[in-house]
């Protein structure tokens, strides 16, 4: 997401946050999510820049891998970054008043933003690299006293209508394809590509780093969850 | 008077700037308090009073603050008791590890929030859960007194240094019993110092939200509810009606306080200022 | 001195006493009987969990789920030491809170001195209102006030723009004005306690032998006022470098409550053990403030 008035409209590449152009024109306005979890963001990046690192899966990053992603992520938190922890008033905020002006964002601040009065100019992109994502899932308690309720609720937030406000309350695209009837934006499930599967396909969702590469080759490890925390606290500095 | 009139000019425009300082920012909170748009941007662009309604008319709100009131009531009786009983045994008494009641009452306020919180937080988890007592308003207040604790302490030491033991002993030989000499005799010379740290005490229990985080679980204080708003975009502006209530407020008790106290009596024990030397024209 | 009667004694013997005659015989069991309470309080409530804590940092997490895991390992306290940003973070957080105490002390010295020395007693009653009512303002709100205020949109900047300057608030600098700004009553309250328990002798004493105002100030006043300027400190500086709200809204460098804070959930032991830092400054910090006198000016 960047803000009209100074990022350039055709903006459409990661490359305005990871390259030195882009890194010295907005240094100390770029907002970053703060979660180790953003490593994955930089693997997207260099998955399509990089091609001989040979990244298959944003997630799973061998030695090599991660320490070009972690390479990558200290030259830009050098430049000077905000991070916006998962309570996003703090990025609403910076965006309102100026102190932040592109970075990564969830479609929720976005509709926040444009949504506000007087509204904030700024426009939301899925970078050509693509991006990460995730999502909205419900869980059972294994030792829940009144599962049936957990169960009714589950029915409640799969029907039709509360999908609809969800999807629009968020800005996301709604699983149960009857609410895109019900959006009070009609065109709200063409603007999030609910129906669209090819255009989710370089969307890399969420998942949890663990040593098996997943690939048939015993000898090679990747690096754990554990190490992708550890890295984050060392590239905050 | 020793200080010479330049520098009382000084130290008045130090003591302006200081307040002016001190004020700027509760200015501001108490302008977006009437601002009618949801984000806080400068300048205001259009005032209104529609939040303070919203603020009023919110249940989360008043049980945050019913919570907070009962949390700080309970935090500071029980640090009245465990704060005098310790200044009584510290004060008259020499004692190996005398000097160690000291530090340990210290301890808990001066060692970072984060740590006391996350401590509390793993012992509730892997000792008290097992137990059968989970988060709550209890566990809030047991956070709260143990380190208000240390405000009641000082100020009735401070008192208790000042008073001479051989009153209680009059009063022994008198045919006194331990409760009456402590209800007679030594309350009494306490009491405005009580009252100033019980009143420390409530601000701290009231105001608390680094510790509070790790012992609250689902119970909201004010400040705790607080946090929790200022981190959703929509409901900034009701926080700002409730904290500017909330200063307004406690203008009152602080007030009053000084008044029953002596301002003196609010911070620490000293002697007063004889009429005598307050009289001596400057040289 | 006696607690037995001489002349006769009293027609009946109350419980109390009973007690209070025993107690008198016994003054250990007395001390004790008062200690007893707060002692076990401070043990069981605070010591305790504290050793829990401690505990926790001897153990393991699972990889995957990285629940703690009951194993013993010293990972954590290599990993402590090992990477460069665990100190870095620790001597950052220092240097800050070590900041913050020298500007509340600059700050708070002149108004605690008016409000102690030079106010009428109506001024000074209405002065200690002005410092304690702030304490009421929420946190919070001061720290999200603050952050509004250093924006680029805020009222400094807003101020500062048709000069044609700029001040980058949200920075490290906005958050030493920030903390600066939040701990300062508890600077001025000790300041001004133990100013007015300078007796106005001595200062009078100081000019008849002939010490000028500057004098008196620097070789009389400050020494007596020495103390209660470091207990005034203790106050800045521990809550400095515990804090781990107005680090994370105000700036995007990290301190050691930030620091602690975002790794708990997913990395308590190393929480654990990094908690250990900031405890052992504090306590070193608190035996130096006790061997100059600040414990009787709290």
């Amino acid at each position: 997401m960047f803000r009209n008035d100074i990022v350039p409209e055709d903006t459409d590449s990661w490359s305005v946050i990871w390259e030195d152009e882009g890194l010295q024109e907005y240094a100390g306005k770029i907002s970053i999510y703060d979660d180790s979890i953003f490593i994955a963001d930089a693997a997207v990046y260099l998955k399509a820049t990089q091609p001989d690192l040979g990244i298959e899966s944003p997630y799973q990053l061998n030695e090599e891998q991660f320490d070009a992603a972690v390479a990558l992520l200290k030259k830009q938190a050098a430049a000077g970054l905000n991070y916006w922890p998962g309570d996003v008033a703090k990025q609403i905020a910076e965006y309102t008043n100026g102190d932040s002006v592109v970075g990564t964002t969830w479609p929720y601040q976005y509709v926040q933003l444009t949504g506000a009065d007087p509204p904030v100019a700024v426009t939301a992109i899925k970078p050509v690299e693509g991006t990460t994502g995730w999502s909205d899932t419900w869980m059972l308690y294994s030792k829940a006293a009144n599962p049936n309720c957990m169960y009714l609720w589950m029915n409640h937030m799969i029907s039709p209508e509360a999908q609809a406000a969800v999807a629009e309350g968020f800005g996301e695209a709604p699983v149960n394809l009857k609410a895109c009837e019900l959006t009070e934006n009609t065109n709200h499930c063409d603007d999030y590509h609910a129906d669209d599967e090819a255009w989710w396909e370089d969307v890399y969702y969420w998942t949890t780093p663990v040593e098996d590469c997943g690939d048939d080759d015993d000898s090679t490890t990747c690096k754990t969850q554990e190490d992708w925390e550890a890295a984050w606290t060392e590239i905050k500095g | 008077m020793v200080e010479s009139r330049l520098m009382r000019i000084l130290l008045r425009g130090g003591a302006v700037l200081t307040l002016a300082f001190i004020y700027l920012p509760l200015f501001v909170i108490a302008l977006y308090a009437f601002n009618r748009n949801v984000t806080q941007a400068w300048p205001i662009e259009n005032y209104s009073t529609r939040w303070f309604s919203v603020a009023f008319h919110d249940p989360d709100v008043r049980d945050a603050l019913r919570n907070s009131l009962i949390a700080a009531v309970g935090a500071t009786a029980i640090a009245l008791v465990l704060g005098t009983l310790a200044s009584l045994a510290v004060s008259r008494y020499r004692f190996f590890g005398r000097e160690v009641i000291t530090f340990a009452v210290i301890l808990p306020i001066a060692l970072p929030g984060i740590v006391t919180g996350l401590a509390l937080q793993a012992t509730i988890i892997d000792v008290l859960g097992p137990l059968g007592i989970g988060f709550g308003l209890t566990t809030i207040i047991v956070g709260h007194a143990t380190f208000c604790i240390v405000v009641i302490y000082n100020n009735a030491i401070a008192r208790m240094r000042r008073t001479s033991g051989s009153l209680d002993e009059a009063s022994a030989d008198l045919g006194a019993d331990n409760w009456q000499t402590f209800r007679y005799v030594m309350l009494p010379q306490m009491r405005t110092a009580l009252l100033a740290g019980g009143l420390l005490a409530f601000a701290l229990s009231f105001d608390e939200v680094i510790v509070t985080v790790f012992t609250s679980g689902a119970e909201q204080t004010l400040p705790i509810w607080i946090f929790a708003t200022l981190a959703r975009p929509d409901d900034q502006p009701i926080v700002n009606v409730v904290a500017l209530f909330v200063i307004l407020v406690s203008i009152i008790p602080v007030y009053i306080a000084t008044r029953l106290a002596g301002s003196s009596g609010l911070t620490a024990e000293r002697p007063k200022r004889s009429a005598v030397a307050a009289n001596v024209p400057a040289p | 001195m006696t607690s037995v009667p001489v002349y006769e004694p009293p027609p009946q013997e109350s419980p109390g006493r009973r007690l209070s005659t025993f107690f008198y015989r016994h003054p250990r069991v007395r001390l004790w009987t008062l200690l007893a309470l707060p002692v076990a309080w401070l043990v069981l409530v605070y010591f305790g969990s504290l050793f829990v804590l401690l505990l926790s940092s001897l153990w393991e997490t699972d990889p995957f789920t990285r629940e703690v895991v009951h194993t013993f390992t010293l990972e954590n306290f290599q990993r402590i030491f090992e990477q460069d940003v665990y100190r870095n973070v620790a001597s950052r957080t220092v240097q800050m809170a070590v900041l913050v105490t020298i500007a509340d002390v600059v700050l708070a010295f002149p108004i605690a001195y008016y409000m102690a020395r030079v106010a009428s007693p109506r001024t000074r009653d209405i002065l200690v209102v002005l410092i304690l009512v702030p304490l009421w303002a929420n946190y919070l709100v001061k720290a999200y006030a603050w952050r509004t205020i250093l924006s680029e949109g805020g009222v400094i900047n807003w101020a500062l723009d048709p000069f044609g300057l700029h001040f980058d608030g949200l920075s490290t600098v906005g958050l030493w004005l920030v903390f600066t700004y939040l701990w300062l009553p508890f600077m001025i309250l000790p300041i001004y306690a133990g100013l007015e328990r300078i007796p106005t002798s001595f200062l009078e004493a100081s000019a008849d032998l002939g010490g000028r105002s500057f004098t008196t100030f620097a070789r009389v006043i400050l020494p007596l006022a020495f103390p209660a300027i470091v207990a005034g400190s203790i106050f800045t500086f521990c809550l400095t470098l515990g804090d781990y709200i107005a680090p994370g809204l105000i700036t995007s460098e990290q301190f050691i409550g930030t620091v602690i804070y975002n790794i708990r959930g997913e990395a308590l032991p190393t929480a654990a053990a990094f908690s250990l830092v900031p405890i052992a400054v504090v306590v070193v910090y608190l035996l130096v403030a006790r061997r100059l006198g600040a414990f009787e000016s709290l």
